[in-house]
């Protein structure tokens, strides 16, 4: 009797932490339908103070709650927490009323902190996110609606529309761009120099540049492929996209929103041609291995006479190049095939960029908090202090290769921005075109069926 | 009518069931509910963003089993590093337990403890530490053998599909021998010195001492490392994310990377907890077997 007395306390223990834990009943945060933005404010008859109105031309100032209002702020930018720090300021300053409360982490987090946040139903207002991500987020109603907010002066300061259309799906705005993320070719320029190397002007100039500094025992260019490709990953990307425009399927629909799975062969025949390059010795034999520093490192050591880089490590490399003042580098971007009347740059896009909880009390003053953020001041701090190519039409950039770099972005709409949650369709091509890479056996053919599956399936699971 | 007085030993069954309270609390809210919510959660379509989900029964099983070559391909990875890793382990382990009982005991001491030391590195510095040793450039593997001569046998070891796998079985095998190695090392202190004694004085040498004593009376040790080594190996990932990032390609990607992969960029939570429970029943099946095909020599 006593044992049976002893188990069933027992047992409402384990019924009391199970209801403890147990999902409360608040409700969840869900995606506001598409003509009125989210907003958890109390409901009342009258329209709130913090609604926007679309037709209003006050909104164009978007007043932040006479009783102010509290951001919760996600970025993962430590190494830029001076341009934060201003930032803030400036928004702080056009905004009275506004405090803003910081988390920062580590960029490799921010998903999975976001993801937590969003899970327990203690969600940032604002957040870091790339800008595929917005598909994705937006299916599970994550993203507040920005698009009432957005006017035609505000929409006139980006340098192209393309900014704004990565972060929208359909004809809704859903998150706003920060910083310009593609990659392009340093070069060590005094090496160049000493040894009479011209920079290449086409794509075949650029495989016998090759050639010559392989003779010097030199890795002509260092292009880290780790993770999942990588940057030698992002070549192919490059002489892919060339061989698209030759074809002609440069504005496909399909190409454009990422749903093409149809390519005939020309993925086959970018992958063969940068395998060639791999096997050749090009990007040196360790280049699946190097990660994105020591990628750095073998060009500032000069044991590669190039390096293929992301825009936004361009501060860094000065940095490196001013205290070791070894040498001098300049920079062009990935040559064009001759067969080619252009320069295809269709992986600029601006990816950095930010979303606002659909969930949040202050949908308005998350619109205000963007509209300082996307002013000429605080994108000038972007641009200048940190190196960073901004989506900002008005800005004059200082550093000249910054500023040839960032004319190329009025190009952007060529970018293919998927309008369907890609998951990890990206890193799974990388990896598909590693193991072709590597593989004695695989086939250029067998490479390309391998990414229109991984296409198709990618499909399929968004739609699912 | 007069109570009777609680029986002492009622009393300390009383006393002993209290204080079980709070660890058996503790294990049903951070233990037995996730598990049984993670259960819940593999037959639905959950975001891992939000509450909103709806149920899709097996959905999520029969696309592992029917649609998730890559699910394999990482399970294989698993399983080839998990039975090499294994048996490299243990022997290391086994040997250097026998060396370090027959030093003189300050000897002894320095080895535990050096040999432990890696146990209780962090991933992430072992992990940097092996990049620096693995690089072809400068690493210190490539660098001996170019100072010996073999430069032929120089490589790209994380970088290179057939060695890339070998290198994290080293750096895991450099991580955890120690620990292998002090439970052998336990275990070889219960077996009575008079024992080995009157065997050396009728003659057993070295290799009859271990294969007839060391071997059989630590078999229980065995088992135990066997499966902690073999489940450690099936739910890999810390090292393998660190040092080859899955890579080159997918040559080192294991079933655990693909779940983060799915829950984190995927938003596929309800599919991550499904691929998650088919990882932890391998991995308790597993167990099982090797419990079988141990139990019974035990009992001899």
């Amino acid at each position: 009797m006593f044992k049976k007395i002893v188990a069933l306390c027992m047992a409402l223990v384990l019924v009391f932490a199970m209801t403890a834990c147990a999902k409360t009943e608040a409700p969840a945060p869900s995606a506001p339908p598409a003509d009125e933005p989210a907003t958890d404010a109390p409901a009342t008859d009258e329209p709130a103070a913090d609604e926007p109105a679309a037709d209003d031309p006050a909104q164009v100032a978007i007043p932040v709650p006479e009783e102010g209002a509290s951001l919760h702020f996600l970025h993962i930018y430590p190494e830029h927490e001076g341009a934060i720090n201003k930032t803030l300021d400036i928004i702080k300053r056009d905004n009275p009323g506004l405090e803003i409360n910081v988390s920062v982490v580590p960029w490799n987090e921010a998903t999975k902190s976001i993801q937590t946040a969003s899970a327990s139903g203690e969600m940032y207002d604002i957040f870091f996110m790339w800008s595929t991500q917005v598909p994705g987020y937006n299916n599970v109603g994550l993203l507040l609606d920005l698009t009432p907010y957005v006017d035609d002066e505000w929409k006139s300061w980006y340098i192209s529309d393309a900014a704004l259309e990565e972060y929208s799906v359909g004809d809704q705005i859903l998150g706003m761009p920060l910083r310009g993320t593609a990659v392009f070719m340093i070069y060590n320029k005094t090496m160049f120099d000493e040894n009479g190397w011209a920079v290449p002007t086409s794509q075949e100039e650029l495989e016998a540049l090759c050639d010559k500094i392989l003779e010097k025992g030199i890795i002509p260019i260092s292009a880290p492929g780790k993770p999942n490709g990588f940057q030698v990953e992002s070549i192919r990307g490059r002489v892919f996209d060339n061989l698209v425009y030759i074809n002609g399927l440069i504005e496909d629909p399909e190409r454009l929103t990422d749903r093409k799975t149809e390519w005939n062969g020309l993925y086959a025949q970018s992958g063969e041609i940068v395998k060639g390059w791999y096997q050749k010795g090009y990007f040196g034999a360790n280049a699946f291995g190097l990660e994105r520093e020591e990628g750095q490192t073998l060009f500032m050591t000069e044991s590669a006479a190039m390096l293929l880089c992301n825009n936004n490590e361009l501060t860094a490399l000065r940095e490196l190049n001013a205290a070791a003042n070894n040498f001098e580098f300049g920079s062009f971007s990935f040559p064009k095939p001759a067969a080619s009347d252009r320069t295809m740059f269709t992986q600029a896009g601006f990816g950095d960029g930010w979303g606002a909880w659909s969930g949040t009390k202050y949908p308005q003053a998350c619109a205000a908090f963007f509209r300082s953020f996307a002013c000429k001041e605080t994108m000038e701090i972007w641009a200048n202090e940190e190196l960073c190519i901004v989506p900002s039409a008005e800005v004059e950039y200082s550093d000249p290769v910054q500023g040839a770099f960032a004319a190329q972005y009025a190009d952007g709409g060529y970018k293919v921005v998927p309008n369907y949650n890609s998951g990890n369709k990206g890193d799974l091509t990388g990896q598909a075109f590693v193991d072709y890479c590597l593989s004695d056996t695989m086939t250029a053919d067998e490479f390309e069926t391998t990414v229109e599956q991984i296409t198709a399936r990618a499909i399929a699971d968004a739609e699912e | 009518m007069q109570r009777k007085p609680m029986k002492l030993e009622t009393q300390r069954k009383i006393l002993g069931y209290f204080f079980l309270i709070p660890i058996v609390v503790l294990l049903v809210v951070f233990m037995f509910y996730p598990i049984a919510k993670s259960i819940v959660m593999s037959f639905t379509n959950w975001s891992g963003m939000s509450d909103d989900w709806k149920w899709i029964g097996f959905n999520n099983y029969i696309r592992i089993f029917t649609d998730m070559p890559e699910y394999w391909r990482a399970m294989k990875v698993n399983v080839i590093y998990a039975i090499i890793a294994t048996a490299v382990q243990l022997t290391l382990g086994f040997i250097m337990a026998v060396m370090v009982i027959n030093m003189k005991p300050r000897w002894q001491n320095f080895y535990k403890v050096a040999l432990y030391l890696p146990v209780i590195i962090p991933a992430a510095a072992i992990s940097v530490m092996w990049r620096y040793i693995y690089t072809p450039e400068y690493g210190l593997i490539n660098q001996f053998l170019r100072a010996i001569g073999l430069d032929s046998l120089c490589r790209a070891w994380t970088a290179d599909p057939d060695t890339a796998l070998g290198a994290v079985i080293v750096t895991n095998t450099w991580r955890y021998a120690g620990f292998t190695m002090v439970l052998y090392y336990v275990a070889m202190l219960d077996i009575p010195k008079d024992v080995l004694e009157s065997a050396q004085i009728d003659g057993a040498n070295r290799w009859q001492l271990i294969r007839y004593f060391y071997l059989p009376l630590t078999r229980g040790t065995t088992e135990v490392n066997l499966i902690l080594t073999i489940t450690g190996c099936l739910r890999a990932f810390d090292i393998f994310y660190l040092l080859t990032a899955g890579g080159p390609g997918t040559s080192t990607k294991v079933v655990s990377m693909w779940i983060m992969e799915t829950a984190f960029q995927s938003y596929k939570y309800g599919r991550a907890l499904a691929m998650s429970i088919v990882l932890f029943l391998i991995v308790v099946l597993t167990m099982l077997l090797f419990r079988f095909i141990l139990a019974p020599r035990e009992k001899e």
